[in-house]
């Protein structure tokens, strides 16, 4: 596809959606989102990207395989939900850290973010791949 | 102490590949000193004899293992010939590049079975016993780029784990009648005599030992199991795993000794056996399949020996099983050493290498001793105690004893070709010039062969108090010397050495032609190749008639397969259906709103569009819009989570299908009207089906409602103000984590699928 006005769409477009899939994954505990809806968005800014200037450049700006993401989201998930058996406590228990961040309030971390983190780069991964490999496939039609 | 030395050993397995590099020449001495340390760990009792290692508590398992009697008797046979084996694999692997993989499987399946045998919780025993078939089956086939070796491993995988089914069932059923899983109280507990599911156990429990003991019917996969390499065939296939059948049955003896029938089939299986291997032997000339099918006849004897039932033959069978472990194992080493030094595995072509090969003769000439019942060998020890133990047993005496001396002839027989008749004679030429192995791989099988001969000469010391122990009720158990004085069971072993003669002198007068003829003729392994064929046909007919590839006809049968369940739901509430509907209209939800009217049209616009549009990316395209204007439902109805997701994934569906268009032939209208009626009937059934059943549902709570429960404690259990995503990642996180864990396997196979597509490269990787 060589069109200008997507190109020039995508230049702007990706970062903000990229932004935005981390703020619907950080967001995700108190408002609508979260690690499934982030990771999906995220996909999409390289679906986006993809389509605007080839499989090539998406496959460098994302850098690592998709299988690698997908595999690190999984692992991730996996150990987050195993953490609390390493405390002695049922596999899946949520385990949090609380802090006072002065002059915000209070900043609680816990094995649940982290399990939507793995979720997050699982879809992201999930996208990427299955699309990739799609438009892969077109081309090497094309091209035949 | 137990459950670590089984978990060390299975470490080192997991460990072998990265270390056996790094140590270089000195990492099969280290790696055999692994089951070295904890046969001694055993003999001087170091370790413990009892030991427990929680797993699933919840489900009340405990790995318990305890090492007395029998499971001692076997683990430091295990350990031992263990020990040798590991050592002896650095010889005979020495510069191969599969060595690591090699001594990984080596020490899995040595863990395994160490685990099966010292196991006192059934279940645990049963995990071991399907991890021994398994590492067998990766053992077996070894040398994977050989068709035959895949077959015979395929082959031992099916016969041994499907016999591993019949004994879960079995020992479900046990652990049912006396409600325990400890295998020890299981076999102290009182059975009333009359539990009607005891021969059933007890049926299911023989077919799963048979199986694993290559007892007839299931004999044939043993020999097929000699491609292994030596090593494996020394240590699996003649003195651990194929034993373990014989171990379970030993151990459970008690149980079943109130059956009837219990005793008589297993000295009926266990005596066919013994005289089928014995027969089949005599007739080998190949080095592995000879002492293969003579270790199914010892297996035979073993069974039988247990099926006689007397304190005296089970003491009888404990000492047979370390005397055959001892020389079977030296025999198979030797064996390899030939094949390995030689490249020749037809003794027919063999012969008076005891010039070349001095220390493998020797060791080949002492473990043959033993295995032919010379005195002062403990094969002698334990074929006088057999056939003493048998003139007196109770029932059947003198026909176990025919295949007991038959048997034993065929022992004397094999033990000629194997350990004389290479090695003496007139030197006939080998394609290898043939000499001495290195120290790894002679030390090994001379140290068992000379162990053997020790264990005859003072058998008071080294054969006696293993085997007494392992007897489950060892009140009196007879004394075992090397020497009884001239009488009766002195004369049947003389009996017994004369018939070896003759049979030698026979094949010798007559070079008996081709085996195979006699295999095929041996039934059983036909059957197996029957119902593999019977199987493959049934899959491929079955897979060509529902894999047909035709998409369109996918969607109808699934879509018709969900109408026939879900129609019998909605006609059953079909007569509230209209207090359903009057309900929903008074509770104001049916209010419908100027925009609601709007969407709701647009909707249908949208469906029209796209059943009635002319390109495919216009249909794709409307079909995506009546997904946005779902999503704007939800938002509507303040779901915004929902709404999000829809409309990425709408985004995205609309991206793929659009993607797939150039794999699709041209968009052209090929259906006769009949199909399309068919089609519109369907699609509006399903709509109204699925309708009808979201009112049911919504008016079918028979519990209270879990949102109030979720609403409350999302921000203090979980942090978190969003409900929706504090139950996706907290309260249901474990459906989550299966749903990535499906989505990630569906992608892994569109990947897959798709780098198969035709008109691709081959080595890109998108």
């Amino acid at each position: 596809m060589n069109s200008v006005i997507l190109r020039t769409g995508t230049v702007y477009l990706r970062p903000l959606l990229l932004i935005f899939s981390v703020f619907l994954l950080l967001g995700g505990h108190n408002q609508p989102g979260g690690g499934f809806t982030g990771g999906l968005v995220a996909g999409l800014a390289f679906v986006l990207e993809a389509l605007a200037f080839g499989l090539d450049q998406a496959r460098r700006t994302l850098r690592v395989h998709p299988l690698t993401l997908v595999g690190c989201g999984l692992l991730l998930s996996a150990m987050s939900a195993f953490f609390s058996t390493l405390l002695g406590k049922p596999f899946m228990t949520g385990t949090w850290w609380v802090w006072h961040v002065p002059g915000w309030g209070e900043l609680a971390v816990g094995t649940p973010f982290f399990f939507d983190l793995g979720v997050y780069f699982d879809v992201l991964g999930v996208t990427c791949l299955i699309i990739f490999s799609l438009l892969n496939a077109g081309e090497a039609e094309g091209k035949t | 102490m137990l459950s670590l030395s089984v978990g060390i050993i299975f470490i080192t397995g997991l460990a072998a590949p990265y270390l056996l590099p790094r140590l270089g020449r000195a990492a099969p001495w280290l790696f055999s000193l692994i089951p070295l340390g904890i046969l001694a760990g055993l003999l001087t009792h170091i370790i413990g004899s009892v030991s427990t290692f929680p797993w699933v508590e919840s489900l009340g398992l405990t790995i318990l293992f305890r090492a007395e009697g029998l499971s001692y008797l076997f683990a430091v046979l295990i350990t031992g010939i263990g020990a040798v084996v590991t050592l002896y694999s650095g010889g005979y692997f020495h510069g191969d590049s599969r060595a690591g993989r090699w001594f990984c499987f080596l020490f899995l399946f040595m863990g395994s079975m160490l685990g099966l045998v010292l196991s006192d919780n059934v279940f645990s025993l049963f995990v071991f016993w399907e991890l021994t078939s398994i590492t067998s089956f990766l053992l077996i086939g070894f040398d994977h780029h050989r068709p035959e070796a895949r077959a015979a491993a395929l082959q031992s995988l099916l016969v041994t784990a499907g016999g591993g089914l019949s004994l879960l069932a079995g020992l479900v059923l046990l652990a049912l009648i006396t409600h325990t899983t400890d295998l020890g109280a299981m076999v102290a507990a009182e059975i009333p005599n009359d539990s009607p599911l005891l021969p059933w156990v007890a049926a299911l429990i023989l077919i799963g030992a048979a199986t694993k003991s290559a007892q007839i019917p299931f004999q044939f996969w043993l020999p097929n199991a000699m491609t292994a390499p030596t090593p494996a065939s020394a240590f699996l296939h003649s003195s651990t795993m194929v034993k373990a059948g014989v171990f379970l049955l030993f151990r459970l003896q008690p149980l079943f000794e109130s059956i009837s029938w219990w005793g008589p089939a297993l000295m009926l299986v266990g005596g066919l056996t013994a005289l089928t291997g014995a027969w089949m032997a005599v007739r080998q000339h190949v080095l592995k399949p000879l002492l293969a099918w003579s270790t199914v006849s010892s297996l035979g004897l073993m069974v039988m020996l247990i099926g006689a039932g007397t304190p005296e033959a089970l003491f009888a069978a404990a000492v047979f099983i370390l005397a055959h472990a001892l020389y079977k194992a030296a025999l198979f080493l030797v064996a390899g050493i030939l094949d390995h030094e030689t490249g020749e595995r037809d003794i027919r072509r063999l012969g008076g290498l005891r010039q070349d090969m001095p220390i493998t003769a020797i060791t080949a000439t002492l473990s043959g001793l033993s295995m032919a019942g010379i005195p002062l060998t403990a094969g002698f020890v334990a074929k006088e105690s057999m056939y003493e133990t048998l003139l007196h047993a109770p029932a059947y005496g003198w026909m176990l004893l025919v295949c007991a001396v038959l048997a034993g002839a065929s022992f004397a027989a094999v033990a000629w070709s194997v350990s004389v008749k290479p090695f003496h004679g007139s030197r006939l030429p080998t394609d290898r010039h043939a000499h001495d192995p290195g120290s790894t791989m002679f030390f090994g099988p001379l140290m068992l062969s000379g162990l053997g001969i020790a264990a005859g000469t003072v058998p008071s010391l080294l054969l006696e108090p293993h085997a007494a122990a392992s007897a489950p009720t060892a009140h009196h158990v007879p004394h075992l010397a090397a020497w009884h004085g001239f009488n009766l069971p002195l004369l049947l072993s003389a009996i017994t050495l004369a018939l070896g003669g003759v049979v030698i002198w026979l094949r010798h007068r007559k070079a008996a032609g081709d085996t195979s003829s006699a295999l095929n003729k041996l039934g059983t392994e036909r059957l197996y190749y029957r119902a593999m064929d019977l199987l493959d046909r049934f899959s491929t007919r079955t897979a060509n008639t529902v894999q047909h590839g035709l998409l369109r006809i996918y969607l109808f049968s699934v879509l018709l397969g969900a109408m026939a369940i879900l129609w019998p739901l909605v006609y059953r509430h079909a007569a509230p259906l209209d207090n359903l509907i009057t309900s929903w209209a008074a509770s104001g939800a049916a209010e419908t709103r100027w925009h609601e009217w709007a969407l709701l049209l647009t909707m249908i616009m949208a469906i029209g569009a796209t059943v009635h549009a002319r390109t495919r990316l216009g249909a794709v395209t409307a079909l995506g819009v009546v997904g946005y204007v779902i999503a704007v439902i939800f938002v509507l109805y303040g779901a915004p989570d929902l709404a999000m997701t829809q409309f990425v994934i709408e985004t995205l569906t609309v991206i793929l299908i659009a993607l797939s268009f150039s794999h699709l032939p041209p968009f052209r209208d090929l259906s006769p009207l009949w199909v399309r009626a068919r089609d519109l009937l369907f699609a509006v059934t399903g709509g109204v089906v699925m309708t009808v059943l979201t009112l049911v549902a919504l008016n079918a709570r028979k519990h209270e409602s879990v949102a109030a429960y979720y609403m409350e404690n999302s921000y203090n259990l979980a942090h978190g103000k969003n409900v929706v995503n504090v139950i996706l990642v907290d309260f249901r996180g474990i459906d989550t984590l299966g749903e990535i864990t499906v989505l990630a396997i569906a992608a892994l196979g569109a990947f897959a699928l798709l780098r198969t597509l035709p008109g691709r490269k081959r080595g890109e990787t998108p």
